[in-house]
């Protein structure tokens, strides 16, 4: 099933949490909507869950307007945020309580809400209540929950906000698992780009409201449509730096970019961490104003033009602080804007 | 950081006095004191000094024929007084709890009987069950029911009792029911809801069992309430127990014995019954809680 938003827009009292948003989900696939606190995920997904109504606009699951359609006939399974399971029912009795609404069998249901237990790893858990699982266990319900009346469209809501960052790791994996084995077309939400890059086939991205850009992870993050984008995508963060194409040209405290075709202007150079290599021959010598070791890898911190840059380098090379270091450029691997954010194509 | 044990006990203890004397002096001294007073034949409540100790007030109380009155008509009100205005009670916060239109009236209007004094709310009862003027045989009569004598009808003031007992209670039940709805969290509403629940269902497996708590509470609390009616009858019927004292409810008796006949060891020994009945009920029923409530 794809999900289709037309010119959708909804209006709270004060503020427009969607603005005209067109967008398209595609079917069988696991599409991250992606924005920082506050821009209209969250309010998107309720929209397509059809518990907020929209103030204009439309949306298409296939061809079907489903936009007036009440929650209950849009065929939707929905993970909250923190689960909504039954307290007072043990985890069986939660994923068999949609089939139950439905009037299936109790044996037929009880047959079904197992194979879902399966699914989802939890077998072994069916009896217990919801108190007395952890966090992971319960969302593995919530899951089956939603997906044991087959769903067409599977929605998560900041699936796993709430849960630690071990488990969060083996979550997401089991999200991604659990959406390849059943092909059901899965939306979810999520502040975190870390989450939406590893996982989704699709990264949906909002903010204030404006949908911002539709794009795989690799294509999102190489290929960003503005600054926004470019700066929430990656962590650590791009490096943004104001500079002038100059002939063609951009020099970044003595690091050259080629900008060819290009005419004189200001703009925003971004430069990912990760772009440097550490060259001891290299004439372009900075020095270390701080440093973050991470194991694997180490973040420096210098100046470049006046603006604090990190530069993300192999741990197998030393460094102290105040240590002068030769940077050069892995490629041409940049990405210009003008002054008001958006992307200048080279 | 914490100080020696004694100290912070003995400061606890200063804390908690005014509460622990007025408790001390009203309920716990009274309590034993009565126990105590009921096994004397004879007992002078002034000089404390009784004559004649054993059980035999408990024989007389027992074979008491308005006694055993009492008990038959407190067990019927309690019966049928606790379920209905339970039930009563959460229909009217679900209703409410829906927002409706005019809510803001209807908070006003279900909250008054709550800080309304029972003896006032008794006086208007008392128009409203009057045979010729009063607004209930008018509501009846349209339904082509004759005129019924409410208060002086023996027949009928038992039934009286238990439609303004029902009324009296409702308020703080409804005040509780709906606290305990609007403190479940909207998101199970809203699960419920994407997963097709009827009505009827929401309320039966999902409202109801994180409110049996509540209800539970709600339960014992108009359960004993009921057993110690008597504020009910004094407001409906003034100074005697309906016609014949078919109204007569065990509290009632208590204080009839004591006041009206004189007979403090009568009384007291009708109160102790009272408390062990109670006492009895409310161990049955936290019993019964412990496997029946939820969650």
């Amino acid at each position: 099933m794809k999900v289709r938003l037309e010119n959708l827009t909804k209006e709270f009292e004060e503020v427009t949490a969607v603005n005209k948003a067109t967008i398209e989900f595609a079917e069988g696939q696991l599409t991250g909507l992606l924005g920082p606190s506050g821009c209209g995920k969250s309010t998107t997904l309720y929209l397509i869950a059809g518990l907020f109504r929209a103030t204009s606009g439309a949306i298409y699951f296939d061809d079907e307007d489903v936009t007036k359609l009440m929650p209950e006939k849009r065929g939707i399974g929905l993970v909250f945020q923190n689960y909504a399971l039954y307290p007072h029912m043990t985890a069986e009795q939660n994923i068999m309580f949609p089939l139950l609404n439905k009037k299936v069998p109790k044996k037929e249901a009880k047959k079904k809400a197992k194979k879902m237990a399966e699914l989802v790893h939890i077998e072994d858990l069916l009896n217990r209540k919801p108190g007395q699982m952890s966090g992971g266990q319960q969302q593995r319900v919530a899951i089956a929950r939603a997906l044991v009346k087959e769903p067409r469209i599977l929605l998560l809501d900041e699936p796993l906000s709430n849960l630690d960052a071990r488990l969060r790791l083996e979550m997401r994996e089991e999200i991604k698992r659990i959406q390849r084995e059943t092909g059901v077309t899965t939306i979810f939400v999520t502040h975190d780009q870390e989450e939406a890059m590893s996982i989704s086939d699709q990264i949906v991205i909002m903010k204030d409201g404006f949908l911002q850009q539709v794009a795989s992870p690799r294509d999102m993050y190489d290929n960003p449509v503005n600054q926004f984008v470019a700066k929430f995508l990656g962590n650590p963060p791009i490096n943004l730096i104001t500079s002038k194409i100059v002939g063609g040209k951009i020099n970044v405290n003595g690091l050259e970019f080629d900008a060819k075709g290009l005419d004189d202007m200001d703009v925003i150079i971004g430069i990912r961490p990760e772009a440097f290599n550490l060259d001891a021959n290299s004439p372009v010598k900075v020095e270390v104003q701080a440093f973050e070791y991470f194991g694997r890898e180490t973040m420096l911190f210098v100046y470049l033009d006046n603006t604090m840059s990190r530069v993300l380098v192999d741990s197998d090379f030393p460094v102290e602080k105040g240590d002068s270091v030769g940077l050069t450029l892995r490629n041409n691997d940049m990405l210009l804007f003008d002054m008001e954010g958006q992307r200048i194509n080279v | 950081m914490f100080e020696p044990k004694w100290k912070t006990t003995l400061k606890a203890l200063l804390y908690l006095s005014p509460a622990l004397i007025i408790i001390a002096t009203f309920v716990i001294y009274p309590m034993f004191r009565s126990v105590w007073i009921s096994f004397f034949k004879d007992y002078n409540i002034f000089k404390h000094t009784g004559t004649g100790f054993g059980l035999d007030n408990y024989k007389e109380v027992l074979t008491d024929g308005r006694f055993i009155l009492a008990l038959k008509n407190t067990s019927i009100y309690t019966i049928v007084v606790v379920p209905i205005s339970m039930a009563l009670a959460l229909v009217t916060a679900v209703l409410l709890n829906n927002k409706m239109k005019g809510m803001k009236f209807f908070e006003t209007l279900y909250f008054l009987p709550y800080i309304t004094n029972l003896i006032a709310i008794g006086l208007a009862f008392q128009f409203i069950f009057n045979s010729t003027y009063g607004v209930l045989n008018k509501v009846l009569g349209v339904f082509g029911i004759d005129t019924i004598m409410w208060l002086n009808d023996p027949k009928y003031s038992l039934p009286a009792l238990i439609i303004f007992g029902i009324w009296s209670g409702l308020a703080f039940k409804i005040v509780v029911f709906l606290a305990g709805i609007q403190g479940i969290n909207k998101q199970y509403y809203q699960a419920a809801r994407i997963d097709g629940t009827s009505r009827w269902r929401t309320f039966t497996k999902i409202t109801m069992p994180l409110l049996s708590p509540m209800i539970f509470y709600i339960g014992i609390i108009s359960f004993i309430g009921a057993l110690k009616t008597y504020v009910q009858v004094v407001g409906l019927y003034g100074n005697n127990p309906g016609p014949a004292d078919t109204a007569m409810t065990i509290v009632y008796y208590v204080y009839d014995k004591f006041y009206g006949a004189n007979e403090p060891p009568i009384a007291a020994a009708a109160s102790v019954i009272l408390f062990l009945i109670i006492l009895i009920f409310t161990f049955i029923q936290l019993k019964i809680s412990k496997k029946r409530v939820q969650y």
